[in-house]
């Protein structure tokens, strides 16, 4: 019996890595005070880029390289289109001052429409696609990755001076400009380095996790991520733990599937269900940055 | 040495109007004068906070000019502000790093010690591990004058520094400041409350209206000083007519309204009768914010709050009462929006008629009741917000610095308004810190300090002296 | 106005974007651009279908674009559409004639604005970002509405579908051999009566205030909260309505597709058309007919030049951030 507990625990660790890598990259965003609802549509980016990138080096270009390498090609990728967003997204909520959540969802929908567009497009099926083997990596060094990043961000934000500089731009960045800090172009890279996290995690979902491209492959993981932020009162140490019970549910509920003991569709709510409760039990106490979300306007 | 200053602000407010100050090491200059006299404003643009839309500012001869408040700081000059400008969410240590700047490297053992031993010299101690959110307030001031001293301040502004002390902090803040000239730096030492000026100046500049009103060096007459402050009163204007009835408009019992865990009205209790202006005097920041707030029901508060026959209210910021993104039109019904509605639907056609009174009866200068506020000047948003609340025809007005920025013939307009409407019955609680406007306009005067009303009485009985020193909490 | 310059150079924006992306990936822009955009123009029978395809994106839309109003950033749409076709499917389910007409729109605007109730109580009273809320309302929305039409409201004879909806409760095409049914113009007079409300009722002018200026609103009597419930409610019925009416009124198959082929998307269709029509109805009801345009278009383009008809989302994604910088600038 505890082989089956522990099988289960193993299993959520990986279905949190996603998530975990999300949170972190939103949470550093947000400290920096951007808010970046894109996280949905950058994880499909970034699940779908990888592949597609090797695959076209590969096939199309007739690149040659060693085996274990075409993986980390696949995340570089994704890393790429992550920081191109990101940049945009960043550009748009600082220098030009735009709304925040409006880029955000216009990235969820682009995401969403250039994935299922690229799929049908590149490899002529529609809406699902196998990740081609020479491309699938372990989950193993991600899933440690990702919890090296998590206590790295930690010390980042919290015991060094770069941190100091990005947390005073979120909470307030008015005076911290006067102490001489240029809040944009800190809020810029954190806006960038946020959505790099983001498309790693999709990529993740497509090499290493799920070993397919979809359409639908992120399935709200991108807002759960928004939700896991606000549960681990951005910080990044509570993230995993955050990270980690989401992606217990998310076990969950394909276990109760596999072992026919519900339906497969209710199984598939829990996640949903998860998260809204928790959301809605941790707002209480928890401290957003004083500044996210708005942009800021030098008088 | 700064000569000349003006600023006039974007909203139209011109707050100075040609002020020059001069300061030497080793003296505390006091800085004093009312609220809206330009002293902070002033201060903000030698520390580098703001630009002077026109003069210019002297270091040792040279003319300087800050494009921000580090700049300041490297020529040597450091504000602690009354709203104190630590970073909420750091600790008090690492809003005295953040100006060395990025860098993946932790907080040097250096910084550290160098800070405790300023702060030993002034003779207090800081938690320094803290997040200032956590700080009383008495500590996060501690916490920026260490902080402008460990990064080299010659001169240090303090601005309204008392205002969040309490009696023991006070005696140890003037040590400090004592201490500081003894180390041969500069103090300006912004505040309205005269007997702080009296314990640590070593000479007096008083602002008023954005102008110097006078500057004196010690002995000190307590007199003299209030009168360059608060300046003659003003003569006649709209008169009032009868005794206040009988009838209560407004009554407040034993109000108590907490921010941030602390009390700041406390246990408040007043009346406001039919025909009747109860002005609430005070410095700004003793409750009376909070008080309106508590009592319009933007705020929650303990007690009891009893309104009666509707209330109109004018905030102190017209951006608490207007819509800048809608038109003119829109703005006026707020509030009364059901009163435009036959059936169920507003009619536009009845609330631009009544919009286009407004603008002729309130002289406001607008294209027209299409026009969008946030277009309009300053002082014409604040003559839309006083013409729809006295269209309400409430028995109860509140009146929150009703004439703050305005001109000298809007405010003699808004104070005939205030007047007509209480001589016709209305009940008016008028909250201000200008005094002039309180003994002109008030049947009744109370003084709110620290959140108490700390005396009340008729006009005829509260004199001038004992009202200003029950301001200053003596 | 500069304004009014935003919307069309947002779309040449990101046409050019698209046609960059279409070369890129090895389609013809010039042939797609044609097939989608003047294609539906050239026939009325598909002109006809364009309508059908604006009705319920110009629901979605009001539901987007009153929640703007109030302050909100509703994203639900898309789950009370879900909820709007499953009360459709459940009138279809009870009852077998005329009646079913009247019982589905009762049931799904009933059943959407239920599902509007948990993210609104969760904003008023523990200030959940309605963001993550109406989302994860969505999901589950989905799976429950496909476990639905896969076994209770089966269709026995055709399985892909849900039970089909009683042929005298169908709203049936108004021009024989077209989409064209009451949907259209049932969508294009809420619209209008959205706007009524906004601009004319009482509740629809606090509505305003509220989303502009809280703080004010409260000071003069109004209370943000109720409007924030009446701003969701008013949204999750008008996307119910399109739930209703994608499977009361969309020939055929008058059902719902097992897997919500037929509802799928439209939330995020009407954020687009919201967006475009910046949050004003009539605005809306343009977009939403121009979207509609696009997407009947995108299906000819897929026959005709091949280019996958997904393309029109990415067309939706870059317009809207095209907007996101301009919504401030003005």
């Amino acid at each position: 019996m505890t082989d089956l507990a522990l099988l289960l625990l193993y299993q959520a660790l990986f279905a949190s890595v996603p998530i975990l890598l999300a949170s972190l990259g939103e949470i550093l965003t947000e400290r920096s005070g951007v808010v970046n609802i894109g996280l949905e549509g950058l994880m499909l980016l970034g699940a779908f880029f990888g592949p597609l990138t090797a695959d076209f080096l590969k096939y199309r270009l007739g690149l040659s390289l060693p085996d274990p390498l075409w993986p980390l090609v696949a995340l570089l990728a994704s890393a790429l289109v992550g920081a191109v967003v990101g940049a945009l997204h960043g550009y748009i909520s600082t220098y030009l001052a735009g709304d925040q959540i409006i880029s955000g969802i216009a990235i969820n929908l682009f995401g969403a429409g250039a994935v299922a567009y690229g799929i049908q497009s590149y490899w002529g099926v529609a809406g699902y696609k196998q990740v081609p083997d020479f491309v699938k990596t372990d989950p193993t060094a991600i899933a440690a990755f990702a919890l090296a990043l998590a206590a790295f961000m930690w010390f980042l934000l919290f015991k060094t001076r770069l941190g100091i500089v990005i947390r005073a731009c979120g909470e307030d960045p008015e005076a911290a400009f006067n102490m001489g800090v240029d809040v944009d172009k800190v809020r810029l890279f954190a806006t960038i380095a946020g959505a790099v996290l983001a498309a790693l995690a999709g990529a993740y979902l497509s090499i290493a996790y799920l070993s397919v491209v979809t359409k639908e492959v992120s399935a709200g993981r991108g807002f759960i991520a928004l939700a896991n932020v606000v549960f681990a009162n951005w910080n990044p140490a509570l993230a995993v733990a955050g990270a980690f019970i989401f992606g217990f549910f998310d076990s969950l509920s394909y276990w109760l599937q596999t072992l026919g003991v519900a339906r497969y569709e209710l199984t598939r709510i829990i996640p949903y269900v998860a998260t809204l409760l928790i959301v809605a039990g941790a707002i209480g106490r928890a401290r957003p940055p004083r500044a996210v979300g708005k942009a800021f306007r030098k008088e | 040495m700064l000569r000349n200053i003006h600023k006039v602000f974007s909203d139209g407010t011109h707050a100075l109007r040609g002020v020059s100050l001069d300061i030497s090491p080793g003296e505390v200059v006091a800085l004093l004068g009312e609220n809206g006299a330009g002293k902070t404003t002033l201060m903000k643009i030698l520390s580098g906070v703001y630009r002077p839309t026109s003069g210019e500012i002297y270091i040792d001869g040279k003319p300087v000019k800050f494009k921000n408040a580090r700049e300041a700081m490297k020529f040597g000059i450091a504000m602690v502000h009354q709203h104190l400008s630590l970073i909420p969410g750091l600790t008090a240590l690492e809003n005295v790093a953040l100006l060395s700047g990025g860098g993946l490297s932790p907080i040097s053992q250096e910084l550290r010690q160098k800070v405790a031993a300023i702060a030993q010299e002034l003779g207090f101690e800081v938690e320094w591990d803290r997040d200032v959110e956590e700080l009383p307030l008495g500590v996060r001031q501690r916490v920026e004058i260490v902080k402008a001293l460990y990064w080299g301040a010659k001169l240090l502004i303090l601005d309204e520094p008392t205002t969040v002390l309490s009696p023991p902090e006070v005696k140890s803040l003037f040590q400090v400041v004592k201490r500081l000239r003894e180390g041969g730096r500069a103090v300006v030492y912004i505040t309205h409350k005269i007997p702080e000026v009296l314990e640590v100046a070593d000479r007096v500049v008083v602002l008023r209206r954005g102008l110097v009103a006078g500057e004196f060096k010690p002995p000190y007459d307590v007199d003299k000083l209030v009168e360059a402050m608060v300046g003659r009163r003003m003569a006649k204007g709209v008169e009032r007519v009868g005794q206040p009835g009988e009838g209560a408009v407004l009554e407040v019992e034993d109000l108590w309204v907490y921010e941030g865990g602390r009390a700041v009205v406390q246990g408040v209790s007043l009346r406001v009768r039919e025909r009747e202006i109860l002005a609430i005097v005070g410095v700004e920041g003793n409750g009376q914010e909070q008080l309106v707030e508590a009592i319009v029901g933007v705020r929650r508060g303990r007690g009891v709050v009893k309104i009666h026959g509707g209330y109109a209210y004018i905030p102190d910021d017209r951006h608490k009462a207007l819509l800048l993104e809608m038109t003119l039109m829109e703005n006026s019904i707020v509030g009364m929006e059901d009163r435009f509605a036959k059936r169920w639907l507003i009619s536009w056609r009845d609330v631009e008629q009544f919009a286009s009174k407004l603008i002729e009866e309130y002289n406001i200068v607008a294209p027209g009741p299409r026009a969008v506020v946030k277009h309009l000047s300053g002082g014409n948003q604040q003559k839309l917000v006083v013409g729809r609340e006295f269209s309400r025809n409430a028995k109860l007005i509140i009146a929150h610095q009703p004439t703050r920025g305005l001109d000298v013939a809007t405010t003699e307009f808004v104070h005939g308004l205030i007047v007509e409407a209480r001589n016709r019955g209305a009940g008016v609680l008028l909250v201000t810190s200008d005094l002039d406007e309180a003994y002109k306009l008030a049947d009744t005067i109370a003084v709110m300090f620290k959140g108490k009303i700390v005396a009340q009485g008729p006009v005829e009985e509260m004199g001038l002296e004992y009202v200003g020193r029950k301001m200053a909490g003596l | 106005m500069r304004a009014g310059l935003d919307i069309p150079l947002a779309v040449a924006a990101a046409f050019v974007v698209g046609a960059l992306a279409m070369w890129a990936s090895g389609y013809d822009p010039a042939a797609s651009y044609r097939s989608m955009l003047l294609t539906p123009l050239m026939d009325h029978v598909y002109l006809f279908s364009a309508l059908a395809f604006s009705a319920p994106i110009v629901l979605t839309g009001l539901t987007f674009a009153v929640g703007l109003r109030a302050g909100l950033f509703n994203i639900g749409a898309e789950g009370q559409v879900y909820m709007g076709a499953l009360g459709a499917v459940l009138a279809a389910y009870l009852v077998k004639g005329w009646a079913a007409l009247p019982l589905a729109l009762l049931a799904g605007i009933s059943l959407a604005v239920a599902w509007a109730v948990v993210p609104a109580l969760l904003k008023s009273l523990r200030g959940v970002n309605e963001v993550v809320s109406t989302i994860m309302m969505n999901w589950i929305a989905y799976w429950l509405s496909i476990m639905a039409v896969s076994t209770v409201f089966a269709n026995p004879l055709q399985p892909e579908e849900s039970v089909k909806t009683p042929p005298e409760a169908r709203l049936t095409p108004l021009v024989p051999g077209t989409d064209l049914t009451l949907a259209v113009p049932i969508a294009y007079a809420v619209a209008a009566l959205v706007y009524v409300f906004l601009k004319y009722s009482v509740w629809g002018f606090r509505i305003s205030v509220s989303g502009q200026n809280p703080l004010a609103a409260k000071s003069y009597g109004i209370s943000p909260g109720r409007a924030i419930f009446y701003a969701f409610a008013v949204g999750a019925a008008v996307a119910g309505l399109a739930g209703v009416l994608q499977v009361v009124a969309r020939p055929p198959s008058y059902s719902l597709a097992r897997n919500l082929a037929n509802v799928y998307g439209l939330g995020f269709d009407g954020i687009t058309a919201a967006m475009l029509g910046r949050g004003h109805p009539l605005g809306v009801v343009l977009a939403g007919i121009f979207l509609g345009i696009l997407q009947e278009g995108a299906r000819h383009m897929q026959i005709e030049a091949g280019t996958p008809f997904e393309f029109v989302r990415i067309i939706q994604g870059v317009i809207i951030l095209f907007l996101a910088v301009r919504i401030l600038r003005t």
